[in-house]
């Protein structure tokens, strides 16, 4: 390690692109990181997320129904009874006696 | 929280509130004690300045990793018990990711408290140990983007974004310093 000692202008310029190359290599794998982290994180949760409700019509015929728009982008009719969901309503003769906590939020 | 008096949450939010900082810290800690390492900055004086703000910043980790947990007890809705936010994968609530919380916190707990048994352990060991504290930052993400409820939201992603960014850089920094060391130079 004499180059250590005696420090020459060529070890000097090739330590320093060195250091240089070793932030840009960081720095690039930081990026990634950082893009690919919201991203992933963004991406399943739209795959797990639910899909919203649209509209809801209401009639003498069908009850209450909902227009749901699904995952592929195509918009159908559903019970809002049916599938149990937060959109069916209670029933006037049970009422809620007790606040409702989840952790939802 | 769909309703519910806030009073009613106030741990629960205490105990969130907490978790956001702590994690923020562990993520400086990380940074800065990486870059220690890795010797990220060669200005003359700065070292031992980063050392014992690292000391410091990892001790303040620590009492808010705590006090995260503590405040747990106080809710009610979780109502965890000592063993819920002790022994990991036992609390109900979204256990996995809870119980890798609970290991993260174990483990800085291990790995940040050995710093002043190291003369009793030996450097060498207490060196070899420290290095796992990238784990705990990696278990505090998957911990954070699991069981917590404000995962999703913008500004908590930047968040971790903006926190795992350093800590990214300054340990690729440290493994290609820590190669290039290993490597002799054939110039």
């Amino acid at each position: 390690m004499t180059d250590r000692t005696r420090p020459t202008a060529t070890s000097k310029r090739q330590s320093r692109r060195r250091s240089l190359y070793r932030h840009v290599l960081s720095l690039a794998v930081a990026a990634i990181v950082a893009a690919w982290l919201p991203f992933s994180v963004m991406y399943v949760s739209a795959v797990h997320r639910p899909p919203a409700p649209v509209a809801t019509l209401s009639g003498p015929s069908h009850g209450a129904t909902r227009l749901v728009t699904t995952a592929s982008g195509a918009t159908k009719v559903v019970s809002a009874s049916a599938n149990g969901s937060r959109g069916a309503r209670a029933p006037a003769t049970a009422p809620l006696t007790a606040p409702v906590s989840t952790h939802a939020s | 929280m769909t309703a519910g008096a806030p009073s009613h949450e106030l741990f629960w939010f205490a105990s969130r509130a907490l978790g956001v900082v702590a994690f923020a810290m562990l993520g400086v800690t990380v940074s800065v004690g990486l870059s220690i390492a890795g010797r990220l900055t060669h200005r003359p004086g700065i070292a031992p300045k980063l050392r014992r703000f690292h000391e410091t910043a990892a001790l303040v980790t620590l009492g808010l990793i705590a006090g995260h947990a503590g405040l747990l007890l106080g809710d009610r809705y979780l109502h965890p018990g000592l063993t819920g936010i002790t022994i990991p994968f036992a609390m109900h609530y979204r256990p996995q990711f809870t119980g890798l919380g609970i290991i993260a916190g174990w483990l800085a707990a291990i790995l940040g408290l050995s710093f002043y048994v190291r003369r009793r352990i030996g450097p060498k060991l207490w060196r070899f140990l420290h290095r796992f504290t990238v784990a705990v930052y990696l278990l505090a993400i998957v911990h954070v983007l699991g069981a917590g409820t404000d995962a999703h939201s913008p500004w908590m992603l930047a968040t971790v974004t903006g926190l795992t960014m350093p800590v990214v850089f300054a340990f690729t920094h440290r493994m290609l310093s820590g190669f290039e060391r290993r490597t002799p130079s054939r110039a």
